[in-house]
């Protein structure tokens, strides 16, 4: 156990170490050749996390299994926010606003599921928001509504009606999600300014002669 | 916050099979519905019985629920509640542990969103005279407000 206690640590400690480099060239005005190398050194950080993942929970340690996956997700954050910020760069803006999607909603699920302290991941989660709000314009969102019938518990297997697991929750490192198999009925879809999944949005206006695109107002072809 | 008062459910059947004792969730568009055939639940209903029974407290529904309706939106809509008369004037220990479970999960449904409006959406029935009339609460807020109507419920018996 103490072997694993010190492994983790010493990951830890690398972690930091990476991401505090990350951050200090996630800014705009970073060249984009250290941008797109920070995101390669990042993909190394992250394939290092299953593995210590996958000894916490055969050690049967939920919390520290949790804990691993909430960095991950920070990491992953990180990642999309650089994407973000070279994609800008390069004009494609759908796929900017995509990163940025992710990476909020990377935040989100770290401070949902941090078993320590949550409240550190504030600041860059605000700071993920006020890209939104500065760089782009507001926009109208898509979000469906419809009937479902039984849905299955991706950590169990089993009717999630029925089991005690808790969508959106992380169980030795792995994520409750609620599977749809069957959608009985789609009753609408409704414009919201504050949806589920803000990748689902508006992308075009103007007539059948001639669509913009929502962020640039190039025409759509 | 909308309060409809003194609603007669006398003349509405499925209104009367409810234990007066017990908390209730309840299909959507329950107050006019007369069929049980097609009853769906809000699909926030299953999470809610698992917070329920993580915390050792009883919610029923009114029946077995068999189709679910989801609204892929950020704002909370929590299905219908039924409180009973008993459950309010005699049992409001019972509520209040109820009422705060409930708050747990609305916690929990916005715990690491930062968004500029968590906005919880609810309907809930009161029963005040058992099996004649109720009061209906149509809720739509924040937290904060929540917490607020939690008590104007709990100070109603």
């Amino acid at each position: 156990m103490s072997d694993l206690s010190s492994k983790i640590e010493q990951f830890i400690e690398h972690y930091n170490d990476v991401l505090l480099k990350s951050q200090n060239i996630a800014y705009f005005v970073r060249g984009k050749e250290f941008q797109e190398r920070e995101i390669e050194r990042i993909n190394e950080l992250i394939d290092k996390f299953d593995s210590i993942k996958n000894e916490c929970k055969e050690a049967n340690i939920e919390e520290k299994a949790n804990l691993i996956q909430c960095l991950k997700y920070v990491a992953i954050s990180i990642k999309n926010e650089l994407m973000f910020i070279l994609n800008l760069k390069n004009d494609e803006i759908d796929l900017a606003w995509d990163n940025l999607i992710v990476a909020q909603n990377m935040i989100e699920l770290s401070r949902k599921n941090q078993p320590y302290n949550r409240d550190y991941l504030i600041g860059y989660q605000n700071k993920l928001l006020a890209y939104e709000q500065i760089l782009f314009p507001k926009i109208t969102f898509h979000s469906r509504g419809c009937i479902v019938g039984e849905t299955q518990c991706s950590i169990c297997n089993q009717n999630y009606n029925e089991c005690s697991h808790i969508k959106g929750k992380l169980y030795m490192g792995e994520l409750c999600s609620e599977i749809i198999y069957k959608i009985l009925e789609l009753e609408e879809v409704s414009i919201v300014d504050n949806p589920d999944d803000k990748r689902c949005r508006t992308i075009s206006f103007g007539s059948k002669d001639e669509m913009k695109d929502i962020f640039t107002l190039r025409t759509r072809i | 916050m909308d309060i409809e008062k003194n609603i007669d459910i006398s003349s509405k059947p499925h209104f009367h099979v409810f234990d007066s004792n017990e908390l209730y969730i309840l299909p959507e568009e329950f107050l006019n519905n007369s069929s049980s055939t097609e009853n769906i639940y809000i699909d926030s209903t299953s999470t809610i019985i698992k917070f329920f029974r993580i915390n050792k407290a009883e919610i029923k529904t009114f029946d077995k629920p068999k189709f679910y309706r989801q609204r892929r939106n950020n704002e909370l809509f929590l299905p219908p509640l039924f409180i009973g008369y008993t459950l309010l004037s005699e049992n409001s220990t019972i509520l209040s542990v109820g009422l705060n479970i409930l708050s747990n999960y609305i916690y929990d449904f916005f715990k690491g969103k930062i968004s500029e409006k968590n906005n919880v959406n609810c309907e809930i029935f009161i029963e005040t005279s058992p099996k004649k009339s109720v009061t209906k609460i149509t809720f739509s807020g924040d937290e904060e407000s929540f917490q607020k109507l939690t008590q104007l419920i709990k100070e109603m018996k």
